[in-house]
């Protein structure tokens, strides 16, 4: 069975531990654009006014990621600074693309991302984005990202075929990723 | 044996034939899963608590212990210890490990002969004793059914 998480569903989740301790809550989701990958996770403190937890936690010190919230060993799991999770979200569209505009290659632009959608099943991957009205279209869609051509914080460059594959809905993205993934292989 | 029959039973002391107090909560324990200590409402403002290794038997009229100094107030637990109260399951939030969710513990289900966990008791149904993992103060964490 997949599931699909929504980055911005994901922060604000605990942090558990095994043992039923929850130790903070994810602030950011940080991701690799480029890798479709989630490379770590800033925090914040329990509680909903605690201030921001100057620890990250590693992609891979998560035991796992649910929908309700994210799994690790134990306290011991959390990096002891922040330092990991800058390191990564200064990298080029570290942690930024909520917001950036999605342009294809040829110079259309297909909207903002809104989301980032998660595939859980397995190791959690990027599967696509759910990308705000265009100016054109003027409705939310999803789009499959395979191998954007570049990222920064505040453009995403996808190959132009990207927009012929759109979908209406989360469960839609493979589908529609398979269909881009063919095409781009097709014109390569 | 549920809990929520077991609870309000009166602990007695055989050394002096004593009323303790009576049974209020328990903690549980992970690998075996087992009740590592019962909460008893005893005079006075404070609860005490007993490790079960403490409990002679447990009667269908009163759990007996052998003396009444296997009770500790429950106010002197560190909160690193088994028998501390974040490690109680009831009306806790069910997770699994892999981070969703699966209701509230209502009850559990014990043996009472040696405090071995059957089964945890949910809003959403019941899982098997040896699947728990960990009971911390946010939630009562279970493997996941196979």
């Amino acid at each position: 069975m997949s599931t699909y998480l929504r980055a911005r569903e994901i922060s604000q989740e605990p942090v558990v531990t095994l043992a039923g301790e929850d130790v903070a809550r994810v602030k950011d989701v940080v991701f690799d654009p480029m890798r479709g990958s989630i490379t770590c996770f800033t925090l914040s403190g329990r509680g909903l006014l605690a201030g921001p937890l100057k620890r990250a936690l590693l992609w891979k010190k998560v035991h796992a990621l649910g929908p309700d919230a994210v799994m690790i060993r134990d306290e011991s799991s959390l990096e002891e600074d922040d330092e990991a999770a800058r390191e990564r979200i200064e990298a080029p569209g570290g942690g930024s693309v909520i917001g950036a505009r999605v342009m294809t290659e040829e110079g259309t632009a297909l909207g903002t991302v809104n989301d980032v959608i998660i595939e859980t099943s397995g190791t959690p991957k990027v599967i696509g984005y759910e990308v705000g009205p265009a100016t054109r279209t003027d409705r939310t869609v999803f789009l499959p990202v395979i191998k954007p051509k570049s990222v920064s914080g505040e453009m995403m460059v996808v190959p132009a075929a990207t927009a012929d594959f759109t979908a209406g809905d989360p469960a839609g993205l493979p589908a529609a990723a398979e269909g881009l993934r063919r095409r781009l292989e097709q014109e390569a | 044996m549920l809990f929520s029959t077991a609870q309000g039973r009166t602990v007695i002391a055989l050394s002096t034939a004593e009323r303790l107090g009576t049974i209020a909560a328990c903690t549980l324990a992970p690998s075996p899963a087992h009740i590592s200590s019962l909460h008893l409402r005893t005079r006075g403002r404070h609860g005490h608590i007993m490790l079960w290794k403490n409990v002679q038997s447990f009667g269908e009229d009163a759990v007996t212990i052998r003396s009444a100094e296997g009770l500790k107030p429950e106010k002197e637990l560190e909160s690193t210890e088994e028998a501390h109260k974040s490690h109680d399951p009831l009306g806790k939030r069910v997770l699994t490990e892999s981070g969703e969710s699966m209701g509230i513990v209502e009850d559990i289900d014990f043996d009472e002969k040696d405090g071995s966990l059957r089964a945890l008791l949910t809003t959403e149904g019941k899982v098997p004793g040896d699947r728990l993992m960990g009971v911390g103060s946010y939630a009562v964490v279970v493997q996941r059914p196979e």
